[in-house]
């Protein structure tokens, strides 16, 4: 008897689990929207992501971080440099995989951070766009992303023999477009860098 | 009614992935403890607290009411146990108490650091979620597990759709994948491996770009990986397609590894694999390696002879 009835329990289980899991690994459907508090609880216990470049990014990015002291500037860009050293040290390029993802997945964090941040707003609200960056950071200058990046200032200071304390920090995202598909054997076209996302200059502690 | 019935007597008549569920379980051990060592050098600064890297608090530590801030300011400690689990895991020692333990610590482990993460730490987690419930002791462990009859068959059953489980996560992440790539233009389109081949932070060689000027080699490639991910889950189950869909899934996860650096995530989503072949396949395989390695033994020693 109890042999049927762990078995039964297994199988109650077994279904439950797989039609909430299927159910919330689908896209956003209306059906799914209406359990959006479920989902949220779900994704607590049972996070998972599947879409893995869907879409490709179209774009190399680029991390500037600009060292001020009175009418000096320095400035050292990051993100090339490691994918350099991550590819020169490949397959055992495990330190620089790891600095690699953690620079990245923030600069990807504040990027989508900021398509929310620009969709709240009207056009004539983000027309100077300096100032919608500075409105950004003020709200989320205490963000895990805007901090890491800040802090990882610190890192780039140390690298380069700077005492950062003696310096206000600026950092700028930058993306470089790759070329479209049709334009691949361009050998005349320059690719384009446009920027994201600027801080003012702050000191960090 | 009757099909039902007959399907889960079968699924308590026997543990029918007893051989690769142990092969599974020392493969996944390999892949954490590579993972421990080359972490290893770094651990302070990707896992404790002298780091630049602002981190949240881990769920799992919160729900046992362990400080988050302790586990990172003793980092070296958690890894040396991790590690620890590991090889008890590895032997087969503690069998599901320890199958637990694992599961918890890598869950631990992923929290303290979850920007690190990617979709093989993701299948890790619940891989071994399902594996705590699994018989995975029958090979490669210190001491088998026996049990009644009773419980023999329950035990049948509950690692039987814990290996389900793990097949239908697998099939799930591709199946999901594929349609979020389905939606995109450069996917539906067929260039989308002109773009990946071109992101400087995944140019695993020096001919990634020249590669991926050539039309042919895009449009075959991007397709192919929709293909794979679509239909994967519907024609691996079938004994005519299963084999072009195991080979050519261990062909796009190679690929990912070569091109793309990506290379323990491969390696998980290709060991999964082998819960698609048959107990008596491995079974043979396993003679067949035995035997040529006694043969080898052999050898040697009819030579001192």
């Amino acid at each position: 008897m109890y042999k049927k009835i762990i078995i039964g329990l297994s199988c109650l289980i077994f279904v439950t689990y797989w039609s909430i899991t299927v159910f919330f690994q689908l896209p956003d459907n209306p059906v799914k929207v209406d359990f959006m508090r479920g989902n949220r609880i779900f994704e607590i216990f049972l996070y998972q992501k599947w879409s893995f470049f869907a879409p490709p990014p179209k774009h190399d990015d680029r991390l500037y971080y600009i060292f001020k002291k009175g009418d000096t500037e320095i400035s050292f860009e990051v993100v090339a440099l490691l994918n350099k050293a991550k590819a020169v040290n490949a397959p055992f390029n495990g330190h620089e995989n790891a600095l690699d993802y953690i620079i990245s997945n923030q600069l990807h964090a504040i990027s989508t951070s900021m398509g929310d941040f620009y969709a709240d707003k009207n056009k004539k609200d983000i027309e100077n766009i300096e100032l919608t960056w500075i409105e950004f950071y003020k709200k989320n200058k205490d963000g895990h992303n805007l901090k890491t990046l800040l802090n990882y200032a610190k890192v780039v200071a140390k690298a380069n023999k700077l005492d950062y304390s003696e310096y206000e920090i600026c950092l700028i995202l930058t993306n470089i477009d790759i070329p479209k598909f049709k334009d691949r054997n361009d050998t005349t076209l320059k690719r384009q860098e446009k920027i994201t996302f600027k801080t003012p200059f702050v000191k960090i502690i | 009614m009757d099909y039902l019935k007959n399907t889960l007597t079968k699924l308590e008549e026997n543990n029918n992935h007893a051989y690769f569920l142990a092969l599974f379980r020392v493969l996944l051990c390999l892949l954490i403890f590579e993972k421990i060592i080359v972490k290893w050098d770094d651990i302070y600064w990707l896992y404790g607290t002298d780091t630049f890297i602002h981190h949240n608090s881990s769920l799992v530590l919160d729900l046992l009411g362990i400080s988050t801030n302790w586990v990172r300011e003793n980092i070296q400690m958690f890894f040396i146990l991790y590690a620890a689990i590991t090889i008890l895991y590895f032997f087969g020692i503690g069998k599901y108490i320890v199958a637990f333990l694992m599961f918890l610590f890598t869950a631990v482990f992923q929290q303290l650091n979850g920007i690190l993460l990617n979709g093989g730490d993701n299948l890790m987690t619940f891989v071994l979620l399902y594996l705590c419930f699994a018989d995975s002791y029958a090979y490669f462990s210190i001491k088998k597990l026996t049990f009644q009859k009773n419980i023999s068959e329950i035990s049948n059953f509950i690692s039987n759709i814990a290996v389900v489980s793990i097949q239908i996560h697998l099939c799930l992440a591709y199946f999901i994948s594929g349609i979020f790539k389905v939606h995109a233009d450069v996917w539906f389109n067929g260039v989308a491996t002109y773009y990946i081949f071109n992101m400087e932070r995944f140019m695993g060689t020096p001919y990634n770009t020249i590669i991926a000027k050539n039309t042919f080699f895009v449009v075959a490639s991007t397709y192919f990986t929709l293909i794979l991910e679509v239909y994967f889950p519907f024609l691996v189950w079938f004994k005519q397609t299963k084999p072009f869909f195991l080979i050519g899934g261990i062909l796009l996860h190679l690929g990912i590894a070569v091109f793309m650096m990506l290379y323990d995530f491969q390696l998980l989503f290709i060991a999964v694999y082998g819960f698609f072949i048959s107990n008596e396949t491995w079974l043979n395989v396993h003679s067949k390696v035995v035997s040529f390695f006694s043969k080898y033994k052999l050898k040697p020693q009819q030579a001192h002879g």
